[in-house]
């Protein structure tokens, strides 16, 4: 069969596809498929369908084939590629002398179970995480969203790979040029494959050089979900746990599903917090060096004999002094992450009990600069998305303290202030609401009024129908 | 690019509270003694008034500032008002970038060298004028808490050391102090007349019809805005005339924040946390020399006609570094400097300009009334 | 588009190397490593041949820590001021910083030629906080009352005295700033807290006043003093009850055995006119200008054995000129609390005369000790009620008036008190 043996040459070991020959009706006819991704009853039931196929009607078309003969779920008929259906999973059959071909879903592959992720982990809520599996994906969120205005878009990007992506929104929700725009710049990328959503994020983003995150990522549905109805866009790339949602403000990282499950009173006096600590984990590393450096006169008596005698057997000033610090709690992060659980416990202990007890005892660095790097650390975990963004800014600052003292903070910070009042996130403000003010946001911001209080949708984000929940 | 009233409002706020407690009282109690005070009081009068010259301007018209000088004093008369206010620009940055490098060598005994603290501030200057006035309005919009709550600490830690009667007797030196002191030192006050450079550019965006973000609130939240303004910086300042008022000669300008606070409850002993207080203050400074320089290169540009902005904000800023470097590097000679003869062009600057654009204002729409009037007549006997 | 992207790619660079430049290189500034600089917990003021000389109490860091506030006394001498505390920062090799300084201490012959000068010079420069309690050693020079201070060993604690005598109503304590504005107002009369050492003379024995004026004055003030005084006898609670307080010094001691440094009485306050020590007053006179001081806050009351609790006061003073009278109402209310009834009468409740009668004896005694400190201030020529600081301020326009004419404020005033008691 001329078609069958097309499919067989354009791949590079034709024998890792599963041919089979039989007959339907008085034809010739195949079925193609890759063993190691298809359901391989699914095949055989179709193969009998066809082969125990009775019919007076003389059958000319594929789609009589379908209405008559074939009973699958989701089969389809297309006129050629057939070999990407393949690749993706698919089984494919050839009638010889009928046109075109039919697509029977057969996807089979082992996938992980649904489980709680573990970068965003909450006591109250629900503890569905994404998963590899595109499908499962689509349909967490399919799930949550039971109206006919989710739209899922799906393409398929990687010349190579031929990833398949899901675009979903809500119609009358969204923005509709912010998602012709994404779609465009989808369909316009042209990669060898994408392994994980964080791939495109320097595909998209409109900044894709700034340190600062564009673009929104979560692993949880609920979360997803929210952000949908708030107007946002989401990416699911098939193969990745993280879905993409855009636009992105800075003021998403500082808020936890956890303050949505909780009183709101809860969540207004820990948003706050959030805020403070982050601000501390930045700044605080820069300012302590600042102060011993340069500004004396600003601490107090006893804190400061207490320093002057912590410091006088220190063979470090205070910048090298807190950059090596810096750099020992960037190692030891980092260790903590690559290493193996069996021996994690153990490595902790030596790292957190002996390290901390013989570097004091050196001579090598003071107490008090151990515990500012040690709590800075410690806080710039409060906002986990943003850590490799204030690990870097942590480390500018204390070189700025350092430095120029309070003078290069307080310059580095409006510097800092400056670049973010006028950076944007697919033209929503990426301050806002705080900047610029937006009252009606403001509820679901540095403080939580309740979920019954946010009944209109972010003004900071671009689109429609902002009435989320009737006035009483 | 459009700011809104709120964040006009904001800077309003921020551009009156600006560099007036940084060195301004010191000088005004070695001019003015006790009385001091009173003098502040009636530059923060006299700024109350220009915003409301300023605002009314911006309620009449929608054109830009260059726009008016354009229509209104044709392209050379624009051009002669824009160099005079760029001379007063100029030696405004100049004084606000020498004022916060006092603040941080003088208050936190820091010896930065010159051209390091110098080419920072420049660098910081041209980079929030490089981008445009929304920036600036986000900025203040940030800032405005941080310093609301900045002075609201600093008022109450100083509170103990409220002491009225050490301002009796009033007026003892009499009146001319003070309004000689309001003639020698406009560069230092009415930063407010800065603001002609958003007529045209403040837009009411409204979520809620009628509500606070309409033009038709603008002369109210200006005006509150204002109002705070004068209340927090007079309670801020009253410690210091209250405490130095009898002995104005202990006080010199490098110690006027310390002054200002008198240790109140922060102390060497429990620590000076009145000044990384004062570090949150001192923010709106740099709102102030944004505002200006921003400003300043727009003048520029008007003048020699210049497109590129940016390139515009960066040959200044190299020239303000260069001359700040050269030939003031002593704040002594600066302040001398801008109590001579340059200070005409404050004047002018200050209380000319605003009322020149009301005028300006009025009769360019007044002409545009007319015209739209004319027309609409035209259209009628036509039919 | 590549340009662009080469560009920004070669400004990242350019500024990582230039951070990681400035790192390396010597520094764009000069700062002294913080155990490089010395603390200053005290300073002293002395006079010297060559001009002043200038003790601190300085703590120099200890490795692994000490005792708290354990320095060393160091001097050094300048023809001023600012030369004495920099060759104190020579000698020590180190910058001392001088703004953590609690207590300025002035010694008694350097208070006496004048000490203004000084004194606004550390306020101008910024060297010492203006809010610094100010005090003088009577006796001994001040290295005696630094190194005193280093025994005790926590010179939070002395500081913390200087608010107890004044809000008890002991002395009168004061700020190097509220002393050189007192000096500079129109009365020119300012005070400070007395300290004196073991080993010397007493205070209060004839001050500074010449032997020849000494015996016509303690005349005059027994003169005045029974003028003011209230017949004990006939007292509304009789005998010795309304008795002007007999305060017996309060003093310190601290260190051991024959190291043992004695303050011998912290009652005292230093009397200063146009920044010259004029006389040191004793308890009993200094207890009439506290009395009056809104510092006051805690003070208690004897009427023989019973104490009186000071809860609340209100100082009020009304000036009026008229013609050429010039009159000074000072009105107290003050409320007491009383709790020791064992030597009043024998019953839980008191009358309501029985009351009268406690609060009429109160106001009785304190107005004796304020018209003691006032008979005092005239004496010394000292205006530490600051009357003519008051005229000039509330009465500008009549005050102008008679100081053309002449008129003496402090003595040609008429001086009313009216104290009112309030017992709970």
């Amino acid at each position: 069969m001329e078609r069958l043996d097309q499919i067989l040459k354009l791949m590079a070991t034709p024998e890792a596809l599963n041919v089979r020959e039989f007959l339907f009706l008085d034809k010739k006819a195949v079925i193609i498929n890759h063993p190691d991704i298809t359901d391989s009853e699914v095949v055989f039931r179709a193969v009998l369908a066809m082969q125990n196929a009775k019919t007076s009607d003389q059958i000319t078309s594929l789609k009589q084939i379908i209405d008559t003969v074939l009973f699958s779920a989701e089969i389809k008929e297309i006129e050629d590629d057939a070999l990407t259906e393949i690749l993706l999973g698919d089984a494919v059959i050839i009638v010889d002398g009928i046109k075109g071909y039919l697509v029977i879903s057969a996807k089979k592959w082992d996938k992980r179970g649904v489980s709680e992720p573990l970068n965003e982990t909450v006591i109250r809520g629900p503890k569905e995480g994404f998963i590899e599996d595109f499908k499962t994906n689509i349909s967490l969120l399919a799930r949550r969203l039971k109206t006919p205005d989710l739209s899922i878009e799906k393409m398929k990007i990687g010349s190579r790979g031929n990833v398949n992506i899901a675009l979903l929104s809500i119609k009358g929700i969204v923005c509709d040029k912010l998602l012709s725009q994404i779609r465009d710049k989808l369909n316009s990328i042209d990669v060898d494959s994408i392994l994980d959503s964080h791939y495109l994020l320097p595909l998209l983003e409109p900044h894709p050089h700034a340190m600062f995150n564009q673009i929104g990522i979560t692993e949880k549905p609920d979360v997803a979900a929210a952000r949908l109805l708030e107007g946002r866009i989401a990416i699911i790339v098939d193969g990745s746990p993280t879905v993409l949602t855009l636009p992105f403000l800075l003021i998403e990282d500082f808020q936890s599903p956890e303050d949505y499950y909780s009183r709101s009173t809860f969540a207004t006096f820990i948003r706050p917090i959030r805020f403070l600590a982050l601000i501390l984990a930045i700044i605080l590393p820069g300012l302590f060096v600042a102060l011993q450096v340069f500004h004396h006169n600003i601490l107090p008596s006893n804190f400061l004999i207490n320093l002057q005698n912590a410091t006088k057997a220190i063979p470090l000033r205070p910048l090298p002094e807190m950059l090596l610090l810096l750099l020992l709690f960037e190692i030891i992060k980092e260790a903590v992450l690559r290493m193996p659980r069996a021996i994690a416990m153990a490595i902790t202990i030596v790292t957190g009990v002996v390290l901390g007890e013989a570097a004091l005892s050196s001579g090598l660095f003071t107490s008090p600069g151990l515990l500012i790097t040690a709590l800075s650390t410690v806080a710039l975990f409060t906002v986990p998305n943003q850590v490799p963004v204030t690990s870097l800014l942590r480390l500018v600052f204390v070189i700025l303290g350092g430095l120029f003292g309070i003078f290069g903070l307080v310059i580095g910070g409006v510097f800092l202030l400056v670049t973010l009042v006028n950076f944007d996130s697919f033209n929503a403000p990426y301050l806002a609401p705080i900047s610029p003010l937006i009252y009606p946001d403001l509820k679901d911001s540095f403080y939580f009024g309740g979920t019954a209080e946010c009944k209109t949708r972010p003004y900071s984000l671009p689109g429609k129908n902002k009435t989320r929940m009737k006035e009483d | 690019m459009t700011i809104s009233v709120k964040q006009f409002s904001f800077l309003i706020f921020l551009t009156m509270i600006g560099q007036k407690l940084i060195i301004l009282p010191a000088f005004l109690m070695a001019s003015s003694g006790r009385d001091g005070y009173l003098t502040l009081l009636v530059m923060m009068l006299l700024e109350l008034m220009i915003v409301a010259l300023i605002m009314l301007s911006i309620k009449r018209t929608d054109k830009s500032f260059f726009e008016l000088l354009d229509k209104g004093l044709g392209k050379t008369g624009g051009r002669i008002v824009a160099i005079v206010m760029l001379v007063a620009m100029f030696v405004k940055i100049l004084l606000v970038i020498t004022v916060i490098r006092i603040f941080f060598n003088s208050i936190f005994e820091q010896n930065l060298r010159d051209w390091l603290s110098i080419a920072a501030v420049c660098f910081l200057m041209f980079f929030i004028a490089s981008k445009s006035l929304r920036g600036i309005g986000r900025m203040g919009e940030i800032i405005f808490p941080l310093c609301v709550f900045a002075s609201l600490a600093l008022i109450f830690l100083s509170f103990r050391n409220f002491k009225p009667l050490n301002l009796l007797p009033v007026l003892h030196n009499g009146y001319s102090s003070i309004f000689s002191s309001l003639w020698i030192y406009p560069l230092w006050f009415l930063d407010i007349a800065i603001m002609v450079i958003f007529i045209g550019q403040v837009k009411g965006r409204v979520l809620v019809q009628g509500g606070a973000g309409d033009k038709k609130h603008l002369m109210k939240a200006g005006l509150i805005a204002a109002g705070a303004a004068v209340i927090l910086t007079m309670l801020l300042s009253l410690v210091l005339f209250m405490n130095f008022g009898d002995a104005a000669h202990l006080l010199d300008y490098r110690t006027n924040v310390s002054g200002l606070m008198l240790f109140s409850r922060a102390s060497y002993r429990y620590g000076r946390y009145d000044i990384p207080l004062f570090c949150l203050f001192i923010l709106s400074l740099f709102i102030v020399l944004g505002l200006f320089f921003f400003s300043f290169t727009r003048h520029v540009s008007y003048v020699i006609k210049a497109k590129n902005h940016t390139l515009v904000a960066a040959i200044c800023a190299a020239a303000i570094f260069l001359i700040l470097l050269i030939f003031f590097n002593s704040e002594h000679t600066l302040f001398s400097f801008s109590i001579n003869w340059i200070r005409f062009f404050a004047h002018f600057n200050n209380i000319i300009v605003p009322v020149l654009i009301l005028v300006l204002s009025i009769l360019i729409s007044k002409n545009l009334h007319e015209k739209h009037k004319l027309e609409q007549v035209k259209l009628l006997t036509e039919d | 588009m590549k340009k662009r992207k080469a560009k920004l790619r070669w400004i990242k660079i350019v500024v990582v190397l230039g951070l990681f430049l400035m790192l390396l290189s010597p520094l764009p500034v000069s700062s002294p490593q913080i155990h490089m600089s010395a603390l200053s917990l005290a300073i002293g003021i002395d006079h010297s041949e060559h001009g002043v000389k200038a003790l601190a109490l300085v703590y120099l860091p200890i490795v692994g820590g000490g005792p708290l506030y354990a320095g060393d006394v160091v001097e050094a001498e300048g023809q001023n001021i600012a030369e004495a505390l920099e060759n104190i920062n020579i000698l020590l090799g180190r910058r001392v910083e001088y703004m953590h300084s609690g207590i300025l201490v002035l010694g008694k012959e350097y208070a006496q030629n004048g000490v203004i000068n000084e004194l606004e010079h550390l306020v101008i420069t910024g060297t010492v906080s203006p809010t610094i309690n100010i005090a003088l050693a009577t006796t001994e020079d001040t290295r005696a009352f630094l190194e005193a201070l280093n025994e005790y060993s926590n010179r939070m604690t002395l500081t913390n005295l200087f608010k107890y005598t004044v809000s008890g109503a002991l002395s009168h304590s004061n700020t190097l700033l509220d002393f050189i504005k007192e000096t500079h107002s129109a009365s020119g009369a300012s005070m400070m807290s007395a300290f004196e050492l073991s080993g010397g003379s007493d205070a209060g024995e004839g001050g500074i006043t010449n032997e020849d004026d000494e015996e016509e004055e303690i005349e005059e003030e027994h003169e005045k003093k029974e003028e003011f005084s209230y017949d004990v006898e006939s007292g509304p609670f009789g005998p010795g009850m309304v008795a002007p307080t007999e305060l017996d010094p309060i003093a310190l001691q601290f260190g051991e055995g024959n190291d043992r440094t004695l303050i011998k009485d912290v009652n005292n306050t230093a009397i200063f006119k146009s920044g010259k020590l004029v006389n040191i007053w004793t308890g009993e006179e200094s207890r009439g200008i506290a009395w009056v001081d809104k510092n006051t806050t805690a003070a208690i009351v004897f009427l023989r054995q019973t104490p009186l609790k000071m809860n609340r006061k209100k100082v009020r003073v009304k000036t009026n000129i008229e013609g050429d009278k010039a009159i000074y109402n000072l009105r107290l209310d003050i409320r007491f609390s009383l709790s020791d009834l064992r030597f009043i009468n024998n019953g839980p409740l008191l009358s309501e005369e029985e009351f009268k009668k406690i609060e009429e004896a109160a106001s009785l005694k304190i107005e004796s000790e304020i018209k003691r400190a006032y008979l005092a201030s005239i004496r010394d020529e000292a205006d530490v009620f600051l009357i003519q600081d008051t005229f000039f301020r509330r009465n500008n326009r009549g005050y102008e008036r008679l100081k053309k004419d002449g008129f003496n404020f402090l003595n040609d005033s008429e001086f009313n008190i009216e104290v009112k008691v309030r017992i709970s």
